[in-house]
């Protein structure tokens, strides 16, 4: 167990090679931590500040706790910036979190940075014990209350190889929320494997961002097929100097996999396959969608896989006392964790289908059906609700709602407005309606069953 | 077709937006006119309704119009095709 910062040193940074690069300037690992502590001993040590939680709009703050925390707190709680303040209390109880640190810090009982690190006397800590530091990350949850699983530094980076920074580092782009699963691999990433991040504002229009990428020559790029194919909509043909694409978080199709490869021939084409249940996941590299059926033997990075019923199961490489937990994993007698994924085997490929019943992905975004149509159900004037997903070339999937008024006679329109209203104030974007069809009949199939599958 | 496809294009953007929508031209970047991915989705859904067909779906290969006179022109290709 060794802390996030003292790995980093032990990569070579300290020679002033820039580690992250924001609007705000070039940061080496000295400016982002100044005081590492020296190299810990292993064993297990009484951590020097509480579980801490983070809701960060800057990476580069965001960075620079990460340094600071790991080893040292007994927790990271790691926030979206974006979340109402009533979740995030709600998720530090959860974590038994009792310090929040946020930017711009302007809330009551809300700590900077750099007061709370004051405050919790980590400058001055000479040589210490490193603490095994929790990470807590959230899934996305359809109402956008998110969920908690509990990771550990180690289990979050084995897939990373540390290497000795050189001139042909990679420059990894951050297109995501660092506080999320995929933001914080490629946070890690670039960090750990001899690169420099660079992390354009998440706030500003899509196309500067692309553009801030392209000036600072961007040469790793990692972002869901959503996301993927509104770069390809951008009309100078940024990001000339790509290497290497990473698509995660959805199914790559494959269309969209040939137009990558036209669009950037000289860079190398990978898909990943992550849950953020089984901590990890495996890639495919041969450019094609779905994977090939030999990794259901044997998986390139140790991951075992199975596939029972058509759902896809998980065993992650090392199991043990820092496997990931959280109160939604199943598991098996075996380790296996359950995806959730359902896949179809068609000879020597395994493609992937969708999600269980009453789960759809929405750019990326993993919804449970049955809690949509409960919300919906809340309304005064509704008696039933039934919603199919519907098959969408640009996110996926985007969602339609059958809703029967009470009222046959009830003013269409009007409740149409109020829906929408509803919904807007109830559910995460995604899980939105894109559609609502009022009608005096509850949709069902013969078997009685609402129709959930793909249309 | 090209109004068919603005009108669309206006009525989604009324639906996420409480600003007026902006104006469009031939010329314009779709990226720069303010639909996100979702917004965008939904375009492409609500055309489906419409003109009852989805290029997007139908093509072979991939296209990613950039502007919104690229944009016309698919569903117009998909229209007589």
């Amino acid at each position: 167990m060794t802390a996030l910062a003292a790995r980093i040193d032990v990569a070579g940074f300290r020679d002033g090679r820039p580690l992250v690069i924001a609007q705000s300037g070039s940061f080496t690992l000295g400016d982002l931590a100044p005081l590492i502590p020296p190299r810990m001993c292993e064993g297990k040590a009484t951590p020097f500040a509480p579980t801490v939680a983070l809701a960060l709009r800057s990476t580069v703050e965001f960075i620079r706790a990460l340094l600071a925390l790991d080893g040292f707190a007994a927790g990271i709680l790691l926030l979206a910036p974006s979340l109402p303040r009533q979740t995030i209390s709600a998720l530090m109880r959860e974590a038994h979190a009792t310090l929040l640190i946020a930017d711009p810090p302007d809330i009551t009982g809300v700590h900077g940075l750099d007061s709370a690190l004051k405050e919790y006397g980590f400058n001055e800590f000479g040589p210490r014990q490193d603490v095994a530091t929790q990470w807590f990350m959230t899934t996305s949850g359809t109402t956008g209350s998110p969920k908690i699983v509990r990771h550990t530094l180690d289990r979050l980076t084995q897939s990373i190889r540390s290497v000795q920074p050189s001139i042909k580092s990679p420059k990894w782009g951050l297109l995501y929320d660092p506080s999320r699963f995929a933001g914080l691999q490629v946070v890690l990433h670039s960090l750990l494997a001899g690169g420099a991040l660079i992390a354009p504002d998440r706030a500003w229009p899509w196309l500067d961002q692309l553009d801030f990428l392209e000036r600072n020559g961007c040469t790793h790029l990692s972002a869901s097929p959503t996301l993927w194919r509104r770069i390809l909509m951008a009309p100078n043909a940024l990001l000339g100097s790509l290497e290497q694409i990473t698509l995660g978080g959805e199914t790559a199709d494959e269309p969209l996999l040939n137009a990558l490869a036209r669009q950037y021939p000289r860079a190398r084409i990978t898909h990943i396959y992550a849950s953020t249940e089984a901590g990890v996941g495996f890639s495919v590299k041969d450019g094609r969608a779905g994977f090939p059926a030999s990794y259901l033997e044997k998986t390139a990075g140790g991951t075992d896989l199975k596939v029972v019923d058509g759902i896809l199961w998980l065993r992650p490489a090392r199991s043990g006392a820092d496997e990931p937990r959280g109160s939604h994993i199943v598991r098996d007698s075996d380790g296996y964790i359950r995806s959730g994924d359902r896949v179809r085997i068609d000879g020597q490929r395994v493609y992937f289908c969708g999600r269980e019943d009453g789960v759809v992905n929405v750019a990326g975004v993993k919804l449970q059906i049955e809690t949509i149509e409960n919300i919906v159900l809340e309304h005064p004037d509704v008696v039933a609700c039934t919603i199919v997903a519907k098959r969408n070339p640009v996110v996926g999937a985007l969602l339609v709602f059958n809703v029967v008024p009470k009222q046959r006679n009830i003013d269409k329109a009007a409740l149409l407005a109020d829906l929408k209203r509803w919904c807007k104030d109830r559910l995460q974007r995604e899980a939105q309606p894109a559609s609502i069809q009022i009608s005096d009949e509850i949709v069902s199939t013969a078997a009685g069953k609402t129709p959930r599958s793909m249309a | 077709m090209r109004e068919e496809i603005l009108a669309a294009f206006q009525e989604v953007w009324a639906d996420t937006h409480t600003s007026p929508p902006p104006e469009i031209n031939d010329d314009s970047v779709l990226l720069e006119t303010g639909l996100d991915s979702m917004a965008f989705a939904v375009l492409v859904m609500r055309l489906d309704e419409l003109l009852g067909f989805d290029p997007f779906s139908e093509a072979e290969e991939a296209v990613y119009p950039r502007t919104f006179r690229e944009f016309v022109a698919f569903y117009k290709d998909h229209a007589v095709g």
